[in-house]
């Protein structure tokens, strides 16, 4: 069992504790205002009781998987979380830039070891680190110092022996990556792991056709069906423990997805399809209009908030860059605005009629 | 479970330093596929500013293409031996003709390809090169006075390509010479020239041609310890465009060089 699993082996994992401990607070919140007493009055029995058993709750899921128990703790977590990627970053440059300070007067025997074994101490730390704590945040620290060790390691013994260089390393990367980010729980390392698999399959693919691995996203093409695979990953693959990772996934597939549709729609040149420049430019522009309304309303449906928000960002990035080409040459730049100001308008007014049917809708399922 | 999971991480950290090590190792085991001495034109040393943390010493492989001269220099023949069949042998489809229309978005659309490139030291390319290099300089001198205020820049190198074949033994057949030909994996590109511009007036005397060119060579060589201090110790004594030096340089079954002696001349 890993570490994350072990944590939160009687009632799911920490996202559902944390989940449970918000609704605990939020009902004490709603318990205390007048208007719901007013409906649902308790007796001051009951009232002790359920005080008694919430505060023993929050007490207790604090105690178990530490979890943040008020809004003021929570805005503390995310100021640690923030705090633990910067410094993870900022360790990152200062490994690689020590390095290559002194790696100059070391032989190559040294320069090996030291590469070599410094990403398996840093994963030493970061077990040692997963082992005494419950949050994570300097497991994370060290798991993400250990992957840019790992990365230099392999840099510098391509360089030491002037090794042709191989898109294996993608693949060694990325796995260590997913390895770490299953073991420790850690949405960042999965972001990492996925986008270095994908570049992977990507330029093993390009290299496999005879061309230089380098040049993988010379044809983007395959970075559409590799977000859409990994955006539908969770669909296939259920996550029992790291609830939380769903999400990463859709995220980071989504985004492939209509980065690349964007790349294609404004440079037509690097396509597969062997067509006029310009008519491939116009498919993908229309293909990302339709894909975005349509990974809204996949969105909606499933209940995916990333999805939605991405589905709406990149909806509104394609339409704006259709209006760019129509009318950007021709028209005032006051008016271009003010027409772009005007369907911002509309959109929000479509939105709201959207929500006004599904309220609608759920209220009719209720009665 | 517990300690397979543990264990994974680290078996793919050392499960990925075996892979690169193991062929590294063998590279250099066998017999080597070249070896040669190279000097400060063909393996240039840059000096680092000061700025620059980077303690390790590099040597850059620098060749010649013997279809271009420097500027303003014009070659007798561009194109030369990267030309059509030789591209269509290296994988291009070179079926449209360079001067028909839709030509240019053809060409542009084939993607640059891996081969492997023989570059010969000091032999009949490199004097044909210069040969061709000193006749276009007489005749620039005597066309303008260009030439009489234009920094030729640093030596050229006196390595210069003069194959290709998808096929590193194949190449090594036809260039048997150990000591004077070394065989590199390249990235190739293919081309048009001249380019045909929208607006370009069709000339008879020199239509569009297909070409190849090498766009990319491993050209970054390690210096290792104890060759490295002399590097450094020598940039320093004497000031790096002053260096001269012999490097004895060896490529290994994978094609990959490692530096066995440094010598300085000066």
């Amino acid at each position: 069992m890993t570490p994350a699993e072990q944590n939160p082996a009687s009632d799911g994992d920490r996202v559902a504790a944390q989940q449970a401990a918000d609704r605990i607070r939020s009902l004490r919140h709603e318990l205390a205002s007048e208007e719901i007493q007013s409906v649902l009055a308790l007796t001051p029995d009951q009232r002790s009781r359920f005080e008694d058993w919430s505060r023993a709750r929050l007490a207790a899921l604090a105690q178990q998987f530490d979890v943040d128990t008020t809004a003021s703790q929570k805005r503390v977590s995310w100021a640690m979380r923030i705090a633990s990627t910067l410094g993870a970053v900022a360790l990152c440059a200062g490994i690689v830039l020590f390095f290559t300070r002194y790696w100059g007067f070391l032989n190559t025997p040294v320069q090996l070891a030291i590469v070599i074994l410094t990403p398996l101490l840093l994963l030493a730390g970061a077990e040692f680190a997963a082992r005494r704590e419950r949050t994570f945040y300097f497991t994370g620290l060290l798991a993400l110092v250990a992957l840019a060790s790992f990365i230099l390691n392999l840099a510098v013994v391509g360089d030491i022996f002037n090794i042709t260089s191989t898109e294996r390393a993608l693949l060694a990367w990325g796995a260590f990556a997913m390895v770490l980010a299953y073991r420790y729980g850690l949405r960042l390392m999965l972001a990492l792991g996925l986008l270095l698999l994908m570049g992977y399959v990507a330029a093993a693919f390009t290299a496999r056709m005879g061309y230089q691995w380098l040049d993988f996203y010379d044809r983007p093409e395959h970075f559409l069906l590799l977000g859409f695979f990994v955006l539908t990953l969770p669909l296939y693959r259920k996550h029992s423990h790291n609830t939380d990772f769903p999400p990463v996934y859709r995220l980071v597939g989504a985004l492939t997805f209509f980065i690349t549709l964007f790349v294609l729609a404004e440079r037509g040149s690097v396509s597969y399809l062997p067509w006029d420049m310009i008519a491939v430019r116009r498919f993908y522009e229309i293909a990302g209009l339709i894909l975005s309304i349509a990974a809204i309303w996949w969105g909606i449906a499933r209940n995916w908030n990333g999805l939605v928000n991405t589905g709406t960002a990149f909806f509104i990035i394609f339409l704006f860059k259709r209006l760019y080409h129509w009318w950007w040459d021709w028209m005032p730049r006051y008016l271009f605005f003010a027409v772009i100001g005007v369907l911002g308008i509309a959109l929000v007014v479509a939105f709201k009629r959207v929500r006004a049917r599904m309220i609608h809708l759920e209220n009719k399922g209720l009665a | 479970m517990k300690r397979a999971s543990l264990l994974i991480p680290a078996a793919i950290i050392v499960v990925a330093n075996a892979f690169a090590l193991l062929p590294a190792m063998r590279n250099r085991a066998g017999a080597p596929d070249a070896e040669m001495t190279l000097t400060q034109r063909e393996l240039r040393y840059f000096n680092r500013s000061k700025a620059d943390d980077d303690t390790g010493v590099t040597l850059n492989l620098e060749w010649t293409d013997p279809t271009n001269l420097r500027w303003p220099l014009e070659a007798e023949k561009p194109g030369g031996w990267l030309d059509r069949s030789k591209l269509q042998q290296l994988g291009f489809t070179c079926s449209v003709d360079a001067n028909s229309p839709g030509a240019e978005r053809y060409y542009q659309r084939q993607r640059p390809r891996k081969a492997f490139v023989a570059l010969e030291y000091d032999g009949a390319a490199w004097r044909a090169w210069a040969e061709m290099h000193e006749r276009a300089v007489a005749e620039e001198k005597a066309r303008s006075k260009v030439m009489n205020w234009i920094d030729n820049g640093p030596p050229p190198s006196h390595l210069v390509a003069m194959d290709a074949d998808p096929d590193p033994v194949k190449l090594r057949r036809r260039y048997p010479g150990r000591t004077t030909v070394v065989i590199l994996p390249a990235v190739v590109a293919v081309a048009l020239e001249p380019f045909p511009y929208p607006g370009r007036k069709l000339d008879s005397k020199s239509p569009t041609r297909v070409v190849g060119r090498i766009q990319q060579l491993p050209s970054s060589i390690h210096v290792p310890r104890p060759f490295s201090d002399k590097f450094l110790a020598a940039g320093k004594k004497a000031g790096i465009k002053d260096l001269s030096y012999r490097v004895r340089l060896r490529y290994g079954t994978s094609l990959e060089p490692w530096i066995i002696d440094v010598e300085f001349t000066n």
